[in-house]
């Protein structure tokens, strides 16, 4: 297994070195002057200033040229310095990423929750109108458009009841000048700023997992070892969940361990119409004003989440189900 | 050969055999397609659906033909109307008449979704067809440039790549964006054929038609490509799905299709102005209503296609 994974990550590196390099030339090919939108727009400068900030910046030399430099410095741990937020790089992307997470994650364990128990109620009584019911309801789920999900929300509920914010992460009074309350007054405020945004993720995260659960469920619900759970004297019980569902689990385990890295770089839209702080928000944020080391360093990023998420989706697969062999 | 058989006398029990057989063969004359179909009758939501997604078909070619009006036509005498005789969903804030837009941009919206799929399935068939069917090192090469495509993040490659193609213009973003579509959803597709040619490739008929030495393209494309045609159908119909919402959150964004080109994405976007989203919500709502039922419709079209070609489904 060991050396599966350690073979695994060695491939990896020339497939991240290839899309490194599409990154860098997109992010190269987007239009706008970079220089004019390191020194900002309108900023009057003196022409040697601006041949000056164009060397330092390695803007004289031609792409490749830039490339090389940057990845030489990406590998000694500099990634490069965001000026719209004149922050390091990965200084940003470490608080931003903790933001998508808590938002991810909260809506990720909510789905599982719920779709769980529907998900196998849905195979238990295949066919039946309960049934049809969340297959229709998660249906909507992957179909809805998450941005306009949100929209609706914001406009029917964000407008009507005034105790839950629409937009941002914390209220913008306290978090400049502090929390009166504390920590707990943060922890409750932050938890208010996201109802509606878990509301929406929930939501297709629900759809998402139910439909897994359902279908890997009824796969293994007219198995012979079900029957024979059955013919033992089992309880229902105990036979749909220790004897089906453990055997449903297996595509479920493996759609995960991809969910996993994604967590970290997750609702790219969705961020943006809550304007949570999140990588998501970032990213648009940094194309938008041109703060190229920062796009390109949020691409790479998302780049190698998900690389680890098609690794870690396979070892999965092979540690729930030991019939599954990787060859090391 | 046929000769002989011909001359040669038949007796009566052959004769009877035969005919029976054929009688036989004219009931129970069903090809997979239609066995597909029939399911796929019997499905009464993968028929709502069909039927959902065909009038919404209707609706976008013949509404902005009745209506008969000018795209570009505008009264700012009229603007940011509420929804009126008139103007059944209101003006926008140019004066335009929002419903006309609505179905105009569905057009726009639609025709992105079948043109990214249908790139998909182009790109997919071929890649991962030629890597099934040649192996060996083409199959290494075509596979490892697959893994690469595949390890692109989809949402942000997407929206960065959008941004650097701001330069093209309007009339031709929707093709713009359903190439990028395309050239970002194919791996998956790739990666199905190729373990479906796999497995194909042993198979006796194939063998027989390397003994009748047909041409390698014959073989891909008669022999081999019928047998993973309805993997292909179920594949192209959710990749549709897909593409209109991943156009239409691009153009939410302001990278797709922007304005004044309508598509549902970019109505949607209207709804970015706090003054359009607080009080004129017919300017975007509606494009967002459109755009689920579509997807909706589309993707219980697939799932019923799906259920249909399955042959382990019972008829």
């Amino acid at each position: 297994m060991f050396k599966y994974i350690v073979k695994r990550l060695l491939t990896s590196i020339p497939v991240l070195l290839i899309i490194t390099m599409v990154i860098f030339g997109v992010v190269k090919a987007m239009p706008g002057d970079e220089l004019t939108a390191y020194l900002g727009p309108g900023t009057k400068v003196t022409q040697e200033i601006k041949e000056e900030t164009r060397a330092k910046l390695g803007l004289d030399k031609s792409v490749p040229e830039q490339y090389v430099r940057w990845m030489g410095r990406l590998l000694s741990g500099d990634l490069g310095t965001s000026f719209t937020l004149k922050k390091p790089v990965g200084e940003v992307i470490g608080t931003y990423v903790w933001n998508s997470f808590l938002l991810n994650i909260v809506a990720m364990l909510l789905g599982l929750a719920l779709a769980i128990p529907v998900g196998i109620r849905q195979a238990v009584k295949k066919g039946s109108a309960e049934d049809n019911f969340w297959t229709v309801f998660s249906l909507l789920g992957i179909s809805v458009p998450t941005f306009f999900f949100g929209m609706l929300l914001i406009y029917f509920v964000g407008m009507n009841v005034s105790w839950i914010p629409i937009s941002g992460m914390r209220d913008s009074m306290m978090a400049s000048f502090g929390y009166p309350g504390g920590i707990m007054q943060e922890i409750g405020d932050v938890a208010v700023h996201m109802i509606l945004p878990v509301i929406v993720l929930t939501f297709s995260e629900f759809a998402t997992f139910s439909r897994y659960v359902r279908n890997s469920m009824v796969e293994v619900i007219n198995q012979d070892y079900v029957r024979t759970a059955r013919a033992k004297g089992l309880k229902e019980k105990t036979v749909i969940y220790k004897h089906a569902f453990k055997n449903a689990q297996i595509p479920l385990v493996t759609l995960l361990g991809m969910y996993i890295p994604s967590l970290f770089s997750g609702a790219t839209i969705l961020e943006s119409v809550f304007v949570w702080p999140g990588i998501g928000k970032v990213l648009i944020d940094s194309i938008n004003q041109r703060d190229t080391s920062l796009t390109t360093a949020c691409l790479v990023f998302s780049a190698v989440l998900m690389i680890l998420g098609n690794l870690l989706s396979d070892v999965c697969y092979s540690l729930v189900d030991p019939r599954v062999k990787v060859d090391g | 050969m046929t000769d002989e058989k011909v001359s040669r006398p038949m007796n009566k029990y052959q004769a009877e055999a035969i005919a029976a057989k054929r009688a036989d063969e004219k009931i129970d004359a069903v090809g997979p397609w239609m066995i597909a179909w029939r399911k796929f009758k019997a499905n009464r939501v993968a028929m709502a659906g069909l039927i959902i997604f065909l009038l919404i078909i209707l609706s976008v070619i013949f509404v902005p033909i009745i209506m008969g009006i000018d795209i570009n036509e505008y009264d700012i005498s009229q603007m940011n109307q509420a929804p009126s005789a008139a103007h059944l969903l209101g003006t926008d804030a140019q004066g335009r008449d929002c419903m006309f837009r609505l179905f105009y941009g569905g057009r726009i919206s639609i025709m992105v979704g079948v043109l990214a799929a249908v790139l998909t399935v182009i790109f997919g068939c071929l890649i991962g067809g030629v890597a099934g069917y040649y192996g060996g090192w083409v199959d290494n090469l075509l596979m490892r440039f697959s893994e690469i495509v595949y390890s692109l993040p989809f949402t942000p490659m997407i929206i960065a790549v959008a941004a650097t193609m701001l330069w093209v213009p309007q009339q031709q973003k929707m093709y713009t964006v359903a190439m990028l579509i395309g050239i970002l959803s194919w791996p998956g597709l790739a990666r199905l054929v190729r373990g479906q040619i796999l497995t194909l490739r042993e198979q006796e008929f194939m063998q027989a038609c390397e003994a009748l030495g047909f041409s390698d393209s014959s073989k891909i494309i008669k022999h081999l490509m019928p047998n993973v045609i309805s993997l292909v159908i179920v594949n192209a119909t959710l990749q549709m799905a897909g593409a209109i919402l991943t156009e239409a959150g691009l153009s939410y964004l302001g990278m797709g299709i922007q304005p004044p080109q309508p598509s549902w994405g970019s109505l949607m976007n209207l709804g970015r102005n706090a003054q359009v989203f607080q009080n004129y919500p017919w300017e975007w709502v509606p494009a967002g209503i459109m755009c689920l039922l579509t997807v909706v419709s589309i993707n219980l079209i697939g799932e019923g296609l799906r259920d249909a070609f399955d042959p382990k489904e019972i008829q």
